[in-house]
């Protein structure tokens, strides 16, 4: 058998290292030899880089180089650091900016609670009619474009919209109340958005957590609560931290939410960026705004990475 | 529109350049009188336009004199003719020839052409005095900003911007044209009692102050012109400033009873705007002959204006158009004629305006 044959060789070569010539003559690689060259699952320094040639021109076109002209804009024409100065000098931008962090903040602090709360009774229910049911109210929203959505809170929140509509009926107003365009539809209509993308990663990071380890708390005489308090809620934290992130980052750019529910008087700076754009052709003060948001968006991606590698590492130690 | 500006327009610059590139050829300008059709035939002319409904009904109106002269029209188009230029321009290669439509902000940015003697003479024997220009065919597709009202929302209806600043006496959701602050700024010192012809040099703060008085009655301030329709088709307000244009297709389409007053209009922007040749054109003279033969066909403005609602400057149009049309062009004869902008005085005051105008709205 040839199979065994090589293996027969492979041995007798491993015995004799002295032989240089034998590799010569047989088919397989010997011991002494794979050091030199052989056949490894690591390709060199230079194979990476050509095959992360198109992955680096893109940083370079997509990300280097329109943040290189960003920045360029933001400081150049027309009075370079006075940009700076002129864009916090309108009052409306430093208050815009303002609105945008602590809605974004907001919206993902409830997110995180109530997506934290159906991805956990998505990972534990036992009933398929209940996984069915969240699942669908996760994913069907998340299908749907962002306009459709939007346009379907304006049906619901707008002066003559559903709500208003139904409380006129009831006789429990008497003039339609001013739903639409505020701070609040801004909200609402962010937080029904990113629901699905708290959801899911908190469901991938509780699906990893053993509910035995709920059993043995229990076991050993701590209540459901002390349970989920002490044993699950510290191996999801890295989950939750993640999730904080994500949500937060995205919850600052957004853009049509705010436009079509929030309008001028309750603008995000995405909405301040396309008016300086559009209407007033400050590119200035539209990188500037952007800067911002980038600005806010890294910092709050640092400040996640070393509370979840940290966290990790606590773990990785303690276990 | 939620694209980056300046990046696409690069590209669609670009991609311009490579589609038009082997298209054209240059002849020196003949001084003196437009190009006679011996003269032009064979040549090829670049009308870069809006694309849509309004490049359709340009090259409609065009083909007549692709085949009157024999010339070879094309018709390429992006989402901003007048940024296309500018990118075109500052590239150093000007591949159009008509800037179908320009802005005041063009011609400050010194990238269209000066019209020769002998068109500004047409132009003047053919529009009325307020459209003529020698950079800009004027009075072309300009948009005014009306009252609207709709009378199923609305118990009283508002005409004028005292009525519209009176919420006692004529209750009910307002929605304001804050596309750019001008409109606005213009309605606000209407409603103050500034009279029409004192309305520049523009006094911001005092504007301001005026819109202060009704800025909680207002329930939106609309920023395109889809969202002026919707909040009238959706009963979000039932009292409008905002686009003749959309307003007049609402009320043909959704809302037959919406009410239209022309008595405090503004409008955009008459002899500083409109159909332009852009500077560097490789077919200049060839672009203004187009124009001299443009500038003389009322019949045809009339079918461009019937086609997309908006205005066209020769005199003779306003009788060539149904009752209907007619009643919704700014310049109609059988209303009040609205004030016109002064986009100089913007662009000299944009960034104060913007400052203002961003302050007032966010409440800081």
């Amino acid at each position: 058998m040839a199979g065994s044959r090589g293996a027969a060789w492979t041995r007798a070569g491993a015995a004799l290292p002295a032989r240089a010539t034998a590799g010569r003559l047989l088919p397989i690689s010997l011991p002494w030899r794979r050091n030199r060259r052989s056949w490894s699952p690591q390709p060199s320094a230079w194979v990476g880089l050509v095959l992360a040639t198109p992955f680096l021109l893109m940083l370079v076109f997509y990300v280097i180089y329109p943040f290189a002209r960003l920045v360029q804009t933001a400081l150049g024409d027309p009075s370079g650091w006075g940009n700076v100065q002129f864009f916090f000098s309108n009052s409306a931008n430093v208050l815009v900016v303002q609105i945008t962090f602590r809605d974004a903040l907001i919206v993902t602090l409830i997110d995180v609670v109530a997506g934290g709360l159906m991805a956990w009774a998505l990972r534990s229910t036992r009933s398929n009619l209940m996984r069915f049911v969240l699942l669908a109210a996760v994913f069907v929203p998340f299908w749907m474009a962002s306009v459709v959505k939007i346009y379907a809170f304006t049906a619901l929140l707008g002066r003559a919209g559903i709500i208003n509509t139904l409380l006129l009926n009831l006789h429990l107003i008497n003039e339609p109340l001013g739903l639409l365009y505020t701070q609040q539809a801004v909200v609402a209509g962010m937080v029904y958005q990113m629901l699905p993308l708290a959801v899911l990663p908190m469901y991938v990071a509780f699906s990893s957590i053993d509910t035995d380890l709920i059993i043995a708390a229990e076991g050993l005489g701590a209540s459901r609560v002390r349970a989920l308090l002490d044993v699950v809620l510290p191996l999801a934290v890295p989950g939750i931290f993640a999730t904080l992130v994500i949500n937060f980052v995205l919850a600052l750019g957004f853009y049509l939410t705010p436009v079509l529910l929030g309008g001028l008087t309750s603008p995000f700076t995405a909405t301040l960026i396309q008016q300086d754009l559009f209407s007033y052709a400050d590119f200035a003060d539209a990188s500037i705004g952007g800067l911002m948001l980038l600005a806010g968006g890294i910092a709050s991606v640092t400040l996640g990475y070393f509370l979840v590698g940290k966290e990790r590492l606590r773990r990785a130690i303690s276990a | 529109m939620s694209l980056k500006p300046a990046r696409l327009l690069a590209l669609v610059g670009v991609a311009a350049m490579l589609l038009t590139a082997c298209g054209s050829s240059s002849t020196p300008s003949s001084s003196g009188g437009p190009l006679t059709p011996a003269q032009a035939k064979g040549r090829t002319l670049v009308l870069w336009g809006w694309g849509g409904a309004w490049t359709d009904a340009t090259k409609k109106f065009a083909d007549h004199f692709a085949q009157e002269y024999g010339v070879n029209i094309q018709y390429p188009s992006s989402g901003d003719p007048e940024n296309t230029l500018l990118t075109q321009s500052q590239a150093g290669s000007v591949q159009m020839d008509v800037v179908d439509s320009a802005s005041w902000i063009s011609y400050k940015k010194g990238i269209l052409a000066t019209f020769p003697d002998y068109l500004v003479n047409t132009i003047k024997q053919n529009v009325p005095a307020v459209c003529v220009s020698n950079i800009f065919i004027g009075c072309y597709g300009d948009t005014a900003d009306v009252i609207a009202c709709n009378p199923a929302v609305i118990s009283k209806c508002p005409t004028n911007a005292a009525q519209f600043w009176d919420t006692a006496n004529y209750p009910g959701p307002r929605a304001i044209d804050a596309v750019t602050p001008d409109a606005a700024l213009l309605f606000g010192l209407m409603a103050s009692g500034v009279a029409k012809d004192k309305l520049y040099p523009l006094d911001i703060n005092a504007a301001i102050t005026s819109l202060k008085k009704i800025k909680s009655k207002v329930n939106v301030w609309t920023t395109s012109g889809g969202q002026m329709q919707q909040v009238l088709i959706n009963k979000e307000v039932g009292i409008e400033y905002g686009w003749n244009g959309r307003i007049f297709t609402t009320q043909q389409h959704q809302l037959p009873n919406l009410q239209v007053s022309w008595e405090d209009s503004v409008v955009c922007c008459g002899a500083k705007g409109g159909l332009a040749v852009a500077k560097g054109s490789p077919n200049a003279d060839l672009a203004f002959t187009f124009l001299n033969w443009w500038i003389q066909q009322a019949t045809l403005q009339a079918e461009w204006t019937s086609a997309l609602t908006y205005p066209t400057p020769n005199t003779k149009v306003s009788a060539l158009l149904s009752p209907t049309v007619l009643a919704g062009m700014p310049y109609a004869p059988n209303h009040t004629q609205p004030v016109q902008q002064d986009p100089e005085w913007s662009f000299q005051h944009l960034t104060d305006e913007e400052k203002a105008f961003q302050q007032f709205l966010t409440g800081s």
